[in-house]
């Protein structure tokens, strides 16, 4: 049982929080559908976690119409906070539930504006059907929902919509990752997506993603991730498209079968080419998993 | 479930970028022809925070119009999302019109500019980089 327990905490418990975690900088300035990732995704003897997370996200630039890096006349820096929790019901079946909430402060010009309050949720069931130790790697199958549970920009009040904390309607998401351990090395590659139900105008977003870590003795782990999404939103039977590339880091410590601690930060690759209309953020991330 | 995502989702990834923006324009003429537009924003170049539009409706024969109901519908179609609080247009007369809202954040903007006047309702797309 304890070697059990070591592969699990080494292998898919800590690398499937790390790979399947959205990056940090995903949390958009108008684009609230995520906010800071709570890593709960368990491992196979792993039964169920709680967690709480925190961050912080500041505007950087944006990408303009032609993919170019430039300044713009916005201030934004925001707090963001997650609950989750996971849960598996077998060796290959596992759900996770997370609530994120936001405050954001948005200055342009004389204008200055706060708001923030409770985001979408999520709801994932995650499928590993094969152990992560096989020679091929592991796949990693993810069905989920984004619900509205958020204030999305059609209940702001504020001008500059510092009070919106989700987005119009829910989605249904979905992914599919694979999984390897080479040594004390992990790492993952992926794509997921996100499809908005029963509402116009929306953006449908498609992401690939990767990263690779490194076990540093038996407690702690550090990882990079890159990610880059794309997003198409149909309107007036026109399509339109915006575009973002993420690079992020972890590190997390953690005990077997008891807690991890983790603390991440993201950036949105302020390099032109690397976006289309769409904010460039930073962001930090910490928090705290129990697991039983 | 994951089949009928996938045709959506390789849309998104694979499609060519048609590009569906709209050029700004300072004069316009709605969709049916029956007005003419002089547009001028305030600020120039628009800005997020807040904007303001000067316009002078005229008929085809370029006569004023007086008195129409113009209203303004800001859209930032990459985002999905408008303004939370609508347009504020006022008459000043001899056919100018002045319209206040917000632009929540910088990008492209489309706003739809509804004319209902003596010739009748009709509507044109105006397309502006907010900075």
């Amino acid at each position: 049982m304890s070697s059990l327990r070591t592969t699990c905490f080494s292998a898919l418990g800590v690398l499937g929080a790390l790979a399947l975690a959205p990056a940090e900088a995903r949390a958009g300035a108008c684009c609230v559908g995520s906010t800071a990732a709570t890593p709960t995704v368990l491992g196979e003897c792993e039964r169920w976690s709680v967690g709480f997370g925190v961050g912080g996200v500041s505007h950087l630039a944006r990408w303009d119409a032609d993919g170019q890096i430039t300044s713009d006349s916005l201030d934004e820096r925001a707090l963001t906070s997650s609950v989750a929790a996971g849960w598996r019901w077998n060796r290959s079946g596992q759900v996770t539930a997370e609530l994120p909430g936001r405050v954001t402060w948005r200055a342009t010009g004389d204008l200055a504006e706060s708001g923030g309050g409770v985001g979408d949720a999520r709801v994932t069931v995650i499928l590993d059907p094969i152990e992560e130790r096989a020679a091929v790697g592991a796949p990693v199958l993810r069905l989920g929902a984004r619900l509205p549970t958020g204030r999305s920009w059609e209940e702001s009040d504020a001008p500059l919509q510092s009070d919106v904390t989700g987005l119009v309607g829910p989605a249904v998401t979905g992914g599919l990752s694979m999984n390897r351990t080479m040594g004390r090395v992990p790492w993952s590659l992926g794509v997921s997506g996100e499809l908005p139900v029963g509402v116009e105008g929306v953006p449908a977003l498609v992401a690939a993603a990767g990263s690779v870590g490194r076990y540093l003795g038996t407690d702690w782990t550090v990882t990079a991730s890159l990610r880059h999404e794309r997003t198409a939103a149909v309107w007036e039977e026109q399509s339109y498209r915006a575009a973002r590339t993420t690079a992020g880091a972890r590190v997390i410590r953690g005990q077997r079968l008891a807690w991890r601690v983790w603390a991440g930060a993201g950036v949105d690759l302020p390099v032109s080419g690397l976006g289309l209309e769409s904010p460039a953020q930073a962001a930090a991330t910490g928090g705290v998993v129990l697991v039983r | 479930m994951i089949l009928s995502l996938l045709p959506s989702l390789l849309f998104i990834a694979c499609a060519d970028v048609e590009d569906s923006r709209l050029e700004r324009v300072d004069e316009a003429v709605t969709s049916a022809g029956l007005y003419k537009l002089s547009l001028s924003p305030d600020p120039d170049p628009p800005t997020a925070g807040p904007a303001g539009l000067w316009i002078v409706v005229t008929d085809a024969d370029e006569q004023p119009i007086e008195g129409a109901d113009i209203t303004l519908d800001p859209w930032m179609p990459e985002h999905g999302h408008g303004a939370s609080q609508a347009p504020v247009v006022s008459d000043l007369g001899g056919g100018d019109y002045f319209a206040e809202w917000t632009y929540s954040m910088p990008g492209y903007w489309e706003i739809t500019l509804d004319v209902t006047g003596p010739e009748g309702a009709d509507d044109v797309v105006l397309a502006y980089d907010v900075l």
